[in-house]
């Protein structure tokens, strides 16, 4: 019987930890290039101000409607276990504390990598197919500058703000669940919510908000630039770009959450 | 004695995943001349060109520009270059009057909307399309406008150097024909230096005064227009007067 090469699993597992390194090593300095790019001139204020009205403005219905839900869901589901205990008057305080600490930011996170960075991803992917970068380079025009630093900076200043309103719609929705279904008295909710609501839930909420806006540009951007050819690469580009966007969303918030405990 | 090249290719060799595209392309092109870059599909012609503009990086061999190693100069070769690529290439985000202007649009040499519309108008015009064209998306257009339109951005600000990527491809005999006077005629008049990547025999015929074929990553022939057309070489001949057939007998 022939015997296996001793060497071949650490050769295979070297490779594989090779392929992995140079990948992350491409991720990152593609992080410090974008960066670069967003400081140093050319900027290009128009794209900067479209991708504001794409990523901020027409994200607003869907941030609105699934914070509003979220939040008269979770009234809800707090009152069924805080009457348990006896602690059914906590669940304004705690509503709003979910809402701007956490429900709030991973909610517009991951409905902004959904629904922007996957339209990022593929509108790049799609420039990437056509020849449109190259034809971007040739016509001395940065790709960095001209598509990705504006959307980058865009999400990254927009997503606090669709933070800071799914929060006060999410809480908006738990003060019309807690009036209307908990018997709760609007004047008792309203002052249950505010009188624990710190400062620096807000800020840790909305600085949450920045990270994730800037997560879900890069991965649209370095998806769609690094997309393969033809409809197959939009597509696997489109894809790896929400997942990728949404783990790093999701492993981020926890940092993020260690760091503000 | 001969003026130097313009643009001069060394012992270009360029691989992807292993496997070789192009081998040792050494070519050079002199300024004011229209040279045609022939061979059949997939031989790695566009791969060439992409060396050129710096868009691709050789494994092997370098590209000298005036003779000037083209990595340190890049930038500065780009803005006196206009490119038309094989499926146009245009910007779907911009009327077609940004895409011709493109280049002038932002930056601290940008031209004001008015002057940047003008132009294009008139690039447009001498590309065969109605100024009325200008204001449409380039989704508005079919594929020969679309191509013209490509072709308007390439020579919008007067470039020393012109590349056309299969500018003919997709084309009707009559939109070829009138695509390759333009390109004929552009670089008569301005004198440029021009690289036209092709396997239409029309097209060279009508723009060509120098051809390179390349075969299997490598250069098989280079020469005249002349040479090249009476040439009774089995492949060549059988290239220039049925490619047609050739690229039907090898698929």
């Amino acid at each position: 019987m022939k015997l296996m090469n001793p060497l071949v699993v650490p050769v295979l597992v070297g490779r594989f930890s090779l392929s992995v390194l140079a990948r992350v090593g491409r991720a990152f300095r593609f992080v410090a290039d974008v960066f670069m790019a967003m400081l140093l001139p050319p900027y290009y204020c128009k794209e900067f101000a479209r991708a504001l009205v794409v990523i901020g403005y027409n994200s607003l219905p869907i941030v609105a409607l699934t914070t509003l839900f979220t939040g008269g869901a979770l009234a809800l589901q707090i009152f069924s276990g805080g009457t348990r205990f006896n602690a059914e008057a906590a669940v304004p305080s705690i509503v709003a504390i979910g809402m701007v600490r956490e429900l709030g930011p991973v909610l517009c996170g991951l409905m902004i990598a959904g629904r922007v960075g996957s339209a990022i991803a593929a509108e790049i992917a799609t420039m990437r197919v056509t020849d449109q970068i190259d034809a971007l380079e040739t016509l001395s025009t940065n790709p960095l500058r001209y598509l990705v630093a504006p959307r980058v900076a865009a999400a990254t200043l927009v997503l606090p703000c669709l933070t800071g309103i799914g929060d006060i719609i999410g809480i908006l929705g738990g003060y019309l669940v807690g009036t209307t279904r908990l018997n709760f008295s609007p004047a008792e909710y309203l002052d249950h919510t505010m009188r624990f609501l710190e400062t620096g839930d807000i800020v840790s909420g909305l600085a949450k908000g920045a990270l994730f806006g800037s997560i879900v540009a890069l991965c649209g951007c370095y998806c769609g630039l690094h997309a393969g050819k033809g409809a197959r690469g939009v597509g696997t580009a489109t894809t790896r770009s929400v997942a990728t966007a949404s783990i790093l969303i999701i492993a981020a918030n926890y940092v993020m959450t260690e760091l503000f405990f | 004695m001969a003026d130097a090249p313009r643009i001069e290719l060394i012992g270009l060799c360029k691989s992807f995943a292993s496997t070789p595209v192009i081998a040792n392309v050494s070519m050079q092109l002199h300024g004011g001349n229209s040279h045609v870059l022939l061979g059949e599909s997939g031989v790695g012609k566009s791969v060439v060109l992409k060396c050129i503009l710096g868009l691709l990086r050789p494994d092997q061999g370098s590209v000298l520009i005036d003779g000037r190693n083209l990595s340190k100069m890049k930038r500065a070769f780009l803005d006196r270059s206009g490119v038309l690529f094989q499926g146009g290439a245009l910007f779907d985000s911009l009327p077609v009057w940004q895409n011709i202007t493109f280049r002038k649009l932002h930056g601290s040499d940008r031209l004001s909307l008015h002057k940047a519309l003008m132009l294009a108008e008139e690039k447009l015009e001498r590309v065969g399309l109605g100024k009325e064209v200008a204001r449409l998306f380039p989704v508005e257009l079919s594929g020969g406008m679309q191509k013209r339109v490509a072709l308007a951005r390439a020579i919008a600000f007067d470039p020393e150097f012109l590349f056309f990527d299969e500018p003919t491809s997709g084309l009707d005999p009559i939109k070829s024909v009138a695509i390759s006077r333009v390109i004929r005629d552009v670089v008569q008049d301005r004198n440029v230096t021009a690289l036209t990547v092709t396997h239409d025999m029309n097209c060279v015929r009508a723009v060509a005064e120098g051809v390179t074929m390349l075969r299997c990553g490598k250069i098989y022939w280079e020469g005249g227009l002349t040479d090249f057309v009476s040439n009774d070489n089995a492949y060549i001949s059988k290239f220039s007067e049925g490619h047609r057939n050739l690229q039907d007998d090898h698929r």
